[in-house]
């Protein structure tokens, strides 16, 4: 599970760190975490209130990214609080003990069911579908919003693509550390790789292995001395980090 | 194609954000085989006007034609050189790749094949950086990436080039090659540049244009002290050059 889940992350990692759209994706993940209160309040399987609410997050800070450019900053803010806040609400007001929140907001990668691993592999094939097909396309909008705009690519369009599948990933990222740290995992293994390659595709490649890396070894040692495997892991892409940086300065 | 017909028609534009006025029922025409040089102060309109013959901004009054479409149509015969941009040169992207992204013009979907290698090729030939072809941009120097963008602009062959600013990174300009580089190509296509650099006026171009929200069309290059007063809106000193090009008319022995 930490594989599949280290497969979108480094992918969509990449295309975060490189477009530095980290604040961005930490919005959508905090967001979910409205969709995960409403969904204990409805009572369905909590990714998918996450998915639900992680893209109507993206289609928002979309439209803000391209008609608000000024007040993009501040809306960032106010979606993540907001979907926090949602999501402690409609905690509340569920019937019923909501035991499993911790596990949404610190990550609970040890216990997985059935359904989490369907949602992550459809999620995984869809980001690897998507982000083969329209490769060139995604690195033309990446590099050069305007310009490729005079290439009569529909940037709107791929723009709230990209965000789409950011909020796939980040809804997977929820299950394995939890919203808190969404953002760390995303970012930290796609950032490592960026000292050390100067090649997008390597560069996902990288950010895979890096992930994977962190993950098993998070989870290995949260088995072994008993605590969350969640902070492991992120202590881990961040080790992983540091070390990349070094080797910038060895070049 | 009528080689005698307009490529690119300016007609009466004008545009600007609530009451300023930054372009002024601006009118000009290019022909295929025209170099023409627009230059003026910053926030004279330049850029804008780009921007509005590229379709990425509409004029509310007026209208431009390119190759006989509108702009968003007629783009695709554009070769286009932004402004160099020192900000966010750290993207990790090759040199071949930045070239082929202008293939997504006419083919979206296109794999890079044995045809796209040899095109990309071509172009960087044609500025004279080949061998850069597998280095990433952010290992280059700035008169190199601007040559990049330029091999960018060329992958389709276009009918009319526009540089936006292409002297504005220092060691480029030094590089004695691009002006005689410019007027080898302006031999297929036609050259709009936009420039702050008189003493590329001098040497290269055709036809001049000063623009500070209105233009003043020039389409020999004798231009007096007063359209230079005009234009920049202070007295300024002036340098003549030698043969055989004189940008700035005798002080008194004109009209």
């Amino acid at each position: 599970m930490g594989v599949l889940a280290s497969i979108a992350c480094g992918i969509i990692g990449s295309y975060v760190v490189v477009k530095r759209i980290s604040f961005i994706s930490g919005s959508i993940a905090h967001s979910a975490f409205g969709g995960i209160g409403m969904s204990f309040f409805f009572n369905i399987h909590p990714l998918i209130g996450a998915i639900g609410f992680g893209l109507v997050s993206a289609v928002i800070m979309g439209t803000v990214h391209l008609r608000y450019k000024q007040h993009e900053d501040t809306l960032i803010g106010m979606l993540w609080a907001v979907g926090m806040a949602v999501g402690i609400l409609f905690i509340h007001f569920s019937s019923g003990y909501a035991g499993d929140l911790f596990s949404y907001l610190f990550g609970n990668i040890l216990v997985t069911s059935t359904m989490d691993i369907t949602l992550i592999l459809i999620c995984d094939v869809l980001i690897l579908i998507t982000v083969f097909g329209l490769y060139r396309a995604f690195q033309a909008v990446t590099f050069d919003e305007e310009y490729a705009m005079i290439l009569n690519l529909p940037v709107t369009f791929l723009y709230f693509i990209l965000l789409c599948l950011i909020s796939f990933t980040t809804v997977i990222l929820i299950r394995v550390v939890g919203v808190i740290l969404v953002i760390a995992l995303l970012t930290l293994p796609a950032a490592a790789a960026l000292n050390v390659s100067r090649n997008l595709k390597w560069i996902m490649l990288l950010s895979i292995l890096f992930g994977i890396f962190s993950t098993l070894t998070g989870i290995f040692l949260s088995h072994w001395w008993n605590i969350p495997a969640s902070s492991i892991i992120i202590l881990c892409c961040a080790s992983v980090y540091f070390l990349s940086l070094g080797v910038i300065k060895f070049r | 194609m009528n080689a005698l017909l307009p490529i690119l028609e300016v007609h009466n534009v004008t545009f600007g954000y609530k009451e300023t006025h930054v372009l002024e029922n601006v009118s000009f025409s290019i022909n295929p085989t025209d170099f023409l040089a627009i230059i003026g102060p910053n926030g004279g309109g330049k850029t804008t006007l780009i921007k509005l013959i590229m379709g990425t901004l509409s004029p509310q009054q007026g209208s431009i034609t390119v190759f006989g479409e509108t702009p968003a149509i007629g783009r695709k015969y554009i070769g286009y050189v932004p402004q160099f941009n020192p900000i966010d040169t750290d993207y990790p992207i090759q040199v071949w790749e930045v070239v082929f992204m202008n293939r997504l013009l006419h083919h979206p979907f296109q794999r890079y094949n044995a045809k796209a290698k040899k095109d990309v090729l071509r172009a960087l030939d044609w500025v004279g950086i080949a061998h850069l072809y597998h280095r990433s941009l952010s290992a280059l120097s700035g008169g190199e990436k601007q040559r990049v963008f330029l091999a960018r602009a060329l992958l389709n062959s276009p009918r009319l080039l526009i540089l936006d600013e292409p002297t504005s990174s220092v060691d480029f300009y030094a590089e004695k090659g691009f002006f005689e580089l410019l007027k080898a190509l302006n031999q297929n296509m036609a050259i709009v540049m936009i420039t702050h650099d008189l003493s590329v006026v001098s040497r290269t171009v055709k036809q001049v244009a000063c623009l500070n929200v209105k233009l003043i069309y020039h389409g020999d290059k004798e231009l007096t002290e007063k359209d230079f007063e005009e234009v920049y809106g202070c007295p300024i000193e002036l340098i003549a050059h030698g043969t055989p090009h004189r940008v700035l008319g005798a002080h008194h022995d004109h009209h």
